[in-house]
């Protein structure tokens, strides 16, 4: 028997064909060893490398298909989320609400004195009047836990009049679920009534924590509270906040 | 020749590459804002992050086109939705509005299978009040929009009144009759002895 059959015999129950090779590549290098040091013929070497047909058994009980299967089926998959990965990122990369929601600890004054219309006049403009009002307020509702970070009131100048800016910080019990701070708003009240000329409002969400703004503008001179609603339904929370009331500094 | 060690066995390897490519494919699903594989799942989720509660009442219609579309009423908001096509994962495609008041007609944006018992296997138009006055039996609409004048009478399901209109088919090619700016309507609810409720015209 040739050492070439000798191989093929002994590795044709191998069925994992790149343990196949590995194995072959060894026997090679085992005889190699043998010949080197023995100083043998490759017949007679061939000859005690033992039973070909005996050591294929055991190789194939040793070398069993399907973990090389997995193993490369594994390593498909790898390379297939890896190559999907670069291309999601690409894709989402220029969408704003990716950038955003990937800055953790953003500063919210900042983000909407970028945005345009009223929030640009509420903070651009120079204040006559700002108040800190008192803040601290929680709310618990739908497995969110809502409170009262900050409000601040004051007088913008041109049309708007008193703008009135509240900024919450939120908590989720799901972190995949940060709250939509435009729908939750139901209703915004004033002792003066409904008269709140616009809102604006938005948010940054990182894992479990989400801040969330909302700015009024146009509130009656004389206003002396604002309730917001938020929620629908059972769910529904009323933050009020006291106009005649400031925070201590 | 020596013979490399590897010093991961492959069962160690195979492990490995698992939890890489799953943590690869929660990275995605992070990126892409959570996508689910049910569409009421995701509508759900949407809900939640409206703050709107489970809702009092839902209301599902086949669309003609066999999709389903979904209509949740919780306090003062109703949250329509149907699943985003052309997406792999399903997606619902929620609307949001506010209940005034009054009770007001809500056209549902897409043409529905013929209701139980219709005559014709057409695509059906289809509107709905929310919250009709507590006593309401019947309710009757009149609908009048470039192609005519219509009438309706309301078949009540729960807390809601469902109108049903079946305009001839070259009629529905014009967008008419999902635009709420163009047309024009009366409602009129009676109690169970015939007597006129309210009246409503928008």
């Amino acid at each position: 028997m040739s050492w070439l059959e000798w191989l093929d015999t002994a590795t044709k129950k191998i069925l994992f064909r790149p343990d196949r090779k590995a194995v072959r590549r060894e026997l090679e290098a085992h005889l190699e060893d043998l010949r080197e040091a023995s100083g043998l013929d490759e017949e007679t070497a061939v000859a005690s490398m033992g039973d070909p047909a005996a050591l294929a058994e055991e190789l194939g009980r040793l070398h069993r298909p399907w973990l090389g299967y997995l193993w490369r089926a594994s390593q498909i998959a790898l390379i297939g989320a890896a190559v999907m990965y670069c291309l999601v990122l690409a894709m989402l990369a220029t969408r704003p609400h990716f950038q955003y929601r990937t800055l953790p600890g953003v500063d919210l004054y900042n983000y909407l004195q970028a945005d345009t219309g009223t929030m640009a006049a509420l903070y651009d403009l120079p204040a006559a009047e700002e108040r800190e009002l008192l803040s601290g307020t929680v709310l618990e509702t739908g497995g969110y836990t809502i409170r009262n970070n900050r409000a601040v009131y004051r007088r913008a100048g041109g049309e708007d009049g008193w703008c009135l800016y509240i900024d919450l910080d939120i908590t989720e019990s799901r972190w995949e679920e940060p709250l939509d701070p435009w729908f939750i708003l139901s209703g915004i009240r004033t002792n003066k009534g409904d008269a709140v000329k616009s809102s604006r409002s938005t948010s940054v969400d990182w894992g479990l924590w989400q801040k969330c703004a909302f700015a009024l503008s146009g509130l009656p001179e004389d206003a002396e509270w604002v309730e917001l609603d938020l929620g629908w339904g059972e769910w529904k929370r009323t933050l009020r906040i006291d106009l005649t009331e400031e925070a201590e500094t | 020749m020596k013979k490399q060690h590897d010093p991961w066995p492959r069962q160690a390897k195979i492990l490995r590459n698992i939890l890489l490519t799953a943590l690869l494919v929660f990275l995605m699903w992070d990126a892409w804002l959570w996508p689910t594989f049910s569409y009421r799942a995701d509508l759900r989720r949407v809900e939640r992050q409206m703050l709107f509660p489970e809702p009092e009442m839902t209301l599902e219609l086949e669309t003609f086109h066999g999709n389903l579309y979904r209509i949740d009423l919780a306090g003062d908001a109703v949250v329509a939705a149907y699943p985003r096509r052309g997406t792999f994962f399903a997606v619902a495609n929620p609307s949001r509005h506010f209940l005034g008041e009054e009770p007001e007609l809500f056209c549902v944006p897409y043409t529905i299978a013929p209701p139980d018992g219709a005559d014709q296997r057409q695509p059906w138009a289809v509107y709905a009040v929310f919250r009709p006055p507590e006593d309401a039996a019947r309710a009757l609409l009149a609908l009048h929009n470039s192609d005519g004048d219509f009438t309706a009478e309301g078949v009540r399901e729960e807390n809601i009144f469902l109108f049903c209109i079946c305009p001839e088919l070259d009629e529905l090619a014009h967008n008419i009759w999902f635009t709420p700016e163009r047309y024009t309507y009366e409602l009129a609810f009676y109690d169970s002895q015939g007597n006129l409720l309210q009246e409503v015209t928008g």
